[in-house]
């Protein structure tokens, strides 16, 4: 049943393949390119599917009796090509399995037992970190006025990498201070410039923002009288981890799965050639 | 040891022939992979299973080889199928031999272009399931 069902697929992935062919050939300009790559993908993927077709055969069984295909040359450009694109992509799965696990051998008889957890890069706080430790210490210290001006947080941009830039309006001369909750609360601080607008960027290198709804308050602090404003209402916003996050996140995970995948694949459909 | 079963030439028909226990089962597909993947389909059953890659080559295999069903497909090189079914019903030794046709081609103009040249049954490859295919020529052979 699920010998049939593979051999159904590669029939039909066969179809796709011809399809496909039709369709380079018929084609102009931008399609054709587009129709190559779609084209190099179905024989990757065939290629992966049928690998028994090409290793799985024993010779004592078979009594077939192939035309020699030297003289054909397309026919010989796809099955080399198939098989190029199949034994390469195992090959580098495979080589870079091979060197993890190389390295998780010899690295601790070289160096000693793996140290897991370091400290290291210990220094002492520059004076520009310590500043802003002070002006951390002296927001939480500060005195609340009524009468300072609330500044609004009008929006919240997803930045390439993961990044966040909050953006909002204040009083000039004041400093908008952003508290972001996550696991722990996250406090942004930038000026609120001369047009009364102001801008903070979330770095996903300091603070790595979960997946999911995120409470955000915003107040206004004057940094010469130590005193802040009222916070504003709170509002949420949503991080959403796209499928390209998650993929980049997880690489390794990846790697080290697909090689289990593949021979679980070739192991299977072997079986189902015997 | 599979290029040596690829670089095998029609000149093993006649151990085929000399040997002839099992029916004979001759599939003509120029498509390696799918070659492969109907010789593992038939392979298990008690037949003995020849191929050809092209028309020509499918033609002067079946004179020799007489096989109790062709499995052909239409776009071939050198001569198509079409070319290859016509030969095949034009011999008087070969014309009884039921041909079944699976192809690429799935519009109504070849398939009854295929069927008048004496195509015994026609299969689309998009639509077939080869399961079914499978009892086809197997109810064939019985």
């Amino acid at each position: 049943m699920l010998k049939a069902r593979w051999l159904n697929f590669v029939l039909l992935l066969t179809n796709k393949i011809y399809e496909r062919k039709q369709l380079v050939f018929k084609g102009v300009g931008l399609g054709v390119v587009v129709n190559m790559l779609v084209l190099i993908s179905q024989e990757f993927f065939l290629g992966i599917i049928s690998i028994p077709l090409y290793l799985g055969l024993k010779s004592e069984k078979v009594t077939a009796y192939f035309q020699e295909k030297g003289g054909y040359r397309k026919i010989s450009f796809d099955y080399n090509l198939r098989r190029i694109l199949t034994l390469t992509g195992m090959s580098v799965v495979f080589i870079i399995w091979l060197i993890k696990l190389f390295l998780i051998i010899i690295t601790p008889t070289v160096f000693g037992p793996l140290q897991l957890y370091r400290v290291s890069d210990l220094r002492l706080v520059d004076i520009m970190e310590s500043e802003i430790i002070n002006t951390e210490a002296q927001i939480q210290t500060a005195r609340v006025v009524d009468k300072m001006v609330v500044p609004e947080l009008t929006k919240v941009d997803k930045l390439r990498g993961g990044n966040y830039r909050f953006y909002g309006t204040g009083q000039v001369g004041t400093t908008a201070v952003v508290l972001v909750s996550d696991v722990q609360t996250l406090i942004l601080t930038n000026e609120v410039d001369k047009n009364g607008e102001w801008e903070v960027d979330l770095i996903r290198d300091e603070f790595k923002l979960n997946a999911g709804n995120h409470q955000v308050t915003v107040f206004s602090f004057d940094k010469k009288q130590e005193i802040r404003s009222q916070a504003s209402s709170r509002q949420y916003f949503k991080s959403i981890t796209t499928p390209v996050d998650k993929l980049v996140q997880n690489t390794d995970v990846f790697i080290n799965s697909s090689i289990i995948v593949v021979i679980v694949v070739g192991v299977l459909l072997t079986i189902l050639t015997l | 040891m599979l290029d040596e079963i690829i670089k095998s030439k029609e000149e093993g028909v006649e151990d085929v022939v000399e040997g002839r226990d099992k029916k004979i089962i001759f599939i003509v597909e120029d498509d390696e992979v799918l070659l492969r993947a109907l010789y593992i389909l038939f392979h298990e059953g008690n037949y003995t299973i020849t191929t050809a890659t092209d028309g020509q080559t499918a033609i002067n295999m079946a004179e020799r080889l007489k096989p109790d069903v062709v499995l052909l497909d239409l776009l071939l090189p050198k001569v198509d199928g079409f070319g290859v079914l016509k030969a095949l019903k034009a011999d008087p030794k070969l014309k009884s031999i039921p041909v079944i046709v699976l192809s690429n081609l799935g519009d109504v103009d070849n398939i009854e272009k295929a069927k008048k040249l004496g195509a015994d049954d026609y299969f689309v490859k998009a639509n077939t399931d080869l399961s079914v295919l499978s009892e086809k020529i197997k109810k064939i052979l019985i």
